[in-house]
């Protein structure tokens, strides 16, 4: 099956929009509310194409692929109509990209950026109060485009149902709740929302001014916390040694999806708390010392007593929180160097 | 789990029991409200009316520890109405007569009497157990943290293959594992009975090709002892020395008042750690290891999934990786385990680990894989037992009798404890305390206490209430939520200032050695007036009624 | 919580989300408006988030959400009241009361509101005042009905 855009004839499989058409084959039509995890809402009208046959502009990410169906993207009509939503949309919000944390991870600055927007009045003074008033996320309602995203995200996506949209027309808002600040609402800081958002309208309070997205080295991980092992990337700012923020990755198990903890809670790397020496205790006190001196006094310990008492007089806990390469290397140890069984991890607790 | 967590989305029943979701595994809460949302029935069986209950077509509230006498009464009830899969039980399982047998004495009146559920509800939950296939049961340390935990779980995988709901997509008997890697940590072989992969210590093959494999000769045929055992032991005098990989143990066993004997009595206590928690005190030679994030490896997650865990910053001072150190260790001890980076651990445990040699690093750089993977070319097992086929043949139905906790409710300790994880912290919060704004989100430990009973004692939520048991005593302060039923109290292991480990029992399970942290007796009065909880400290709930 | 909102609610056993647009207007017909206790024990009633009651509310225009005073008293700004002077009749009405569009007298007796179209644009300009129509109002006619009440 196929379908002409822009001229140009490109196969469809069955259930693709035109939108899915034009991404595969690397025909650009902007977006702001889809996403491949929300799926069509056409509610920003920026993927607005002109389809042969029909009256007026069509939404690419809702109208189905269907053979020898032709479709434009490319047309002044298009363009003027792309240009004029996002002009309102920029009009009508406080869009300061240099101070905003979205900067360069920002898909309205892209699509105004992709259709030429050059000019537009940046206001002196945001109309709209921020909500900073939870742990861990700032909600800008003057950088929210009302595209719904967060809706899903947070209603359907995670059905932890605590944004709603309140009033309506242009007052429509995003509010938590009975329009209560985030801190006092129902929210469990999961974080869905601001990884969805496609501006700079809720982001995490955490990481803001410690770097921008292409300063920050993306790895992708495994979270620390409970055993679902959600998949993570860790946004990595090399020169500080420090991990600025976290987002989920959309492959199995989590598909994109985090809680507070896999979210939020990963200073504790670069807390000063750490140990970082090597301790022994000397009299009762626990001192610094050298990594030689205290595998060398371990492991005389160790001949000791295994010489006085037997294998089976020692003990090893593996750890349930580190790797399996740790794990297997305190097994090995264990059977191996000493010749005891008695191995176990925190299973039990 | 036997099944994957995606899974879980496209269940038609859930069936929970001793899982508090939203809070405990979040995101596989996700997928559950999902579930929920497309149509599915969900049964949540809890003694507390925890959140996920909101999303439950029907709530079971089900007395503390008597799991075993519920799912009896529950296939009796099966059974007398022939409900259950008579072609599965007869192709698949052996042992159904003398479960029959066992059952028979569980009537509806008398599970009733046990569980505190009513008759009715008992028979409308195994109805809809019989109309809907296939059910997903999920559960976690509600059903394993009791003595009779090992019976808790045999009972449900009864239950499961009675109805016929093993091997199929989005159905099977689903633990959800508490720690990041306390998958990983069995299938490494960090167990005294298994080496890597499950093969058995007293099996003469598995050890001669360890032995040959790790150039190393008489490896012991004899399982070695557990973590409670060598505690015990210690105490007794006969195990010596401790070496402890990351885990709090002060704080993480029960009776507290009890491993701080233990330790004390410990004559040579190595640790390897990130932080100076509670446990080092005891330590003679404390290791500074790295932590997640400095750290490269795999991790094995709840569905047996394999993945990969990468350095993303630089350690923090001298600290090693725990691999490392067991290698260095193991040269000055005249036995090179020849580890230079983590991969080549990863190779070694890969070539001697017959469900997994499969798993590559290679294969599991984008996304990870679920052993059984016996070779490169395997594609990963998301559910086990296709179709009714288990691991020895045939499924064998276990008869199991209800046994009550160790210790319930008397004159002296009128109150039933039960303990648990909180949303905002992880175990002992060695991670969570020092990550920023986790303790703006919940900042101290509370006692949750059901409304009757608060209004009894004359305690108000914010109110300092001192709670003891047999073994110790703590005080902090009240949260009264009727997320707890009448005469049952709970708490968290989350701070060290107010543990729940200083009064919980050390009483355990005799096979798996898990301790009862979901049951004992307390006493609870009020100690001071308090101010009510400040905004930062307002415990949230998600709102949904 | 007041009796006569779980009163209402109980008017409405076992009542699913599709009951709540029912349930929000008995309540501010009884209530004059709806407080937000109201919002919390209908969401619990229906089994929704509270957020989902509150966004419904504030969707339309009818609900209210501060009590509303003894008199209320309706204005209408659309076009064909505009251009015959609907404009002066809305200030002479502000200034009468001291108050300003959807604002209440301190004493609870008056509160007005401005909408866009009453669909009377044939008596244009339009007045509400309780549950009865003016047309054809001067900002001196309108001051005399307001003095009347």
């Amino acid at each position: 099956m196929e379908l002409t855009i822009d001229g140009r004839n490109v196969p469809f499989r069955a259930g693709q929009t035109v939108l899915d058409v034009a991404r595969e084959n690397g025909i650009y039509i902007p977006t702001l509310c889809w996403h491949p995890r929300i799926g069509p809402s056409s509610r920003c009208r920026l993927c607005i194409v002109e389809i042969e046959g029909t009256r007026g502009l069509q939404t690419a990410c809702s109208v189905l692929a269907g053979s020898g169906i032709t479709v434009r993207t490319d047309t002044e009509i298009v363009k003027t109509a792309r240009r004029m939503t996002v002009e309102n949309l920029l009009y009508d919000g406080h869009h300061d990209c240099i101070a905003c944390e979205a900067n360069g991870r920002c898909e309205l600055q892209d699509v105004a950026y992709r259709l030429g927007i050059r000019e537009y009045p940046v206001v002196s003074e945001p109309a709209q109060l921020l909500d900073d008033s939870s742990a861990m996320i700032v909600m800008d309602p003057n950088k929210c485009i009302v595209c719904g995203r967060c809706i899903i995200a947070c209603n359907e996506i995670v059905g932890n149902d605590v944004l709603t949209f309140s009033q309506r027309g242009y007052r429509t808002k995003i509010v938590c709740d009975t329009a209560v600040p985030m801190a006092e609402s129902s929210c469990v800081q999961c974080g869905e929302c601001l990884q969805l958002c496609p501006t700079g309208a809720i982001t995490e309070k955490k990481s803001a001014g410690k770097g921008r997205e292409w300063e920050l080295e993306k790895v992708n991980s495994t979270c620390p916390y409970c055993g679902v092992g959600c998949q993570v990337i860790l946004h990595v700012d090399r020169a500080a040694n420090r991990i600025v923020r976290i987002s989920g990755r959309e492959v199995p198990p989590n598909d994109g999806m985090l809680c507070v903890k896999g979210r939020f809670a990963y200073e504790f790397t670069e807390s000063p708390k750490r140990l970082t020496k090597p301790l022994i205790k000397k009299d009762g006190k626990h001192v610094e010392v050298s990594w030689d001196e205290a595998l060398d006094y371990t492991a005389r310990r160790f001949k000791e007593i295994k010489e006085k008492h037997g294998a089976d007089a020692f003990g090893f806990i593996a750890s349930s929180r580190s790797t399996n390469e740790n794990a297997y290397a305190t097994m090995k140890f264990s059977r191996a160097v000493i010749g005891t069984n008695n191995v176990d991890n925190c299973a039990r607790t | 789990m036997t099944n994957s967590i995606q899974e879980l989305e496209y269940a038609k029943l859930l069936f929970v029991i001793g899982s508090n979701t939203t809070e405990a595994h979040p995101v596989i809460s996700y997928y559950i409200k999902r579930a929920v949302r497309n149509g599915a029935t969900m049964i949540v069986n809890d003694p507390r009316r925890i959140d996920l209950c909101q999303w439950a077509s029907h709530y079971v509230q089900i007395n503390p520890g008597s799991d075993v006498a519920y799912i009896n009464g529950l296939m009796r009830e099966i059974i007398a109405n022939e409900w259950h899969d008579k072609v599965y039980v007869e192709k698949f399982t052996e042992g159904f007569e003398e479960l029959r047998k066992t059952v028979e004495g569980y009537t509806l009146e008398r599970t009733s009497e046990i569980t505190g559920v009513s008759v009715e509800t008992i028979r409308e939950v195994a109805r809809i157990l019989h109309e809907i296939h296939p059910a997903s049961v999920v559960y976690t340390l509600g059903i394993t943290e009791h003595i009779c935990g090992v019976d808790n779980v045999r009972s449900l995988a009864n239950l499961q293959m009675l109805l016929g709901n093993m091997g199929f997509y989005a159905g099977g008997l689903n633990p959800l594992r508490g720690q990041n890697n306390v998958q990983g940590s069995c299938d490494m072989g960090a167990l005294p009975n298994v080496f890597c992969g499950y093969q058995r210590v007293d099996d003469s093959n598995a050890r001669r090709k360890f032995e040959k494999a790790w150039n190393v000769t008489g490896l012991s045929p004899k399982p070695g002892i557990t973590m409670t055992e060598m505690f015990a032991d210690a105490l007794h005098g006969s195990v010596k020395a401790l070496l402890i990989a990351g885990e709090n143990v002060i704080q993480t066993e029960p009776h507290m008042a009890h491993t701080i004997r233990c330790m004390e009595a410990c004559e040579f206590i190595v640790l390897s750690e990130i932080f100076y928690n509670e446990t080092a005190p005891y330590a003679d030679v404390i290791f500074p290891d790295r932590a997640w994030g400095e750290e490269d490896g795999t991790f094995s997650n709840t569905e047996r999934r394999m993945q990969r865990v990468r350095a993303a910053v630089k350690p923090q001072g001298d600290a090693r990786s725990h691999w490392w150190i067991m290698n260095e260790l193991g040269k000055r001890m005249g036995v090179d385990m020849k580890f230079e980076t983590s991969n080549d651990v990863w190779e070694e445990m890969r070539s001697l680990s017959p469900g997994f040699n499969g798993i590559t690093r290679e294969r599991i750089e984008t996304i990870g894989l679920q052993w059984p993977c016996p070779t490169t070319s395997h594609p990963g097992t998301p559910f086990l037992h296709v179709g009714g086929s288990f691991t020895r043949g045939k499924g064998l139905f276990a008869a199991i009798e209800y046994s009550p906790p160790a210790e319930t409710p008397d004159s002296d300790y009128p109150f039933w404890l039960s303990t648990g994880r909180r949303l905002w912290h992880y175990h002992t919060g060695t991670q969570t305390h020092n990550s920023l704004g986790m303790d703006d989100l919940f900042g101290e430990e509370l006692i949750e206490i059901s409304p009757v009973d608060a209004a009894r004692l004359g305690i108000k939520t914010g109110d300092w209430v001192r709670a003891s048991s047999r073994r110790g005593t703590i005080t902090l302060r009240a949260w009264v939520i009727d997320r707890s039923p009448e005469g049952l109290c709970w708490t968290s292991f989350h701070f060290a200032k107010a543990c729940a480990n200083e009064l919980t029992i050390d009483a355990f399970d005799p096979i798996s050695k898990t301790a009862e942290y979901k049951v004992c007796a307390i006493h609870l009065e009020k100690a001071a007036d308090g101010e009510p909880l400040g905004s930062t400290l307002v415990p949230r709930r998600q709102a949904r009624p | 919580m007041s009796d006569s909102i779980n009163e209402i609610l109980a008017q409405f056993p076992n009542a699913a989300a599709d009951k709540l647009i029912p349930i929000l207007q008995a309540i501010q017909n009884s209530e004059g408006y709806l407080p937000m206790e109201a919002i919390h024990a209908i969401a619990d009633h229906l089994r929704v988030p509270s957020g989902k009651v509150y966004g419904v509310a504030t969707f339309y225009n009818q609900f209210r959400f501060e009590p509303a005073g003894k008199n209320r008293i309706t204005a209408c700004r659309g076009t064909a009241c505009h251009v015959r002077g609907g404009k002066n009749v809305i200030s002479a009405i502000k200034q009468y009361l001291g108050v300003e569009d959807g604002e209440t007298t301190p004493d609870m007796k008056y509160t007005f509101e401005t909408v866009a179209c009453l669909g009377a644009c044939a008596l244009a300009p339009v007045i509400v005042v309780g549950q009865k129509y003016a047309g054809k109002v001067t900002p001196k006619k309108a001051v005399t009905i307001l003095e009347k009440l």
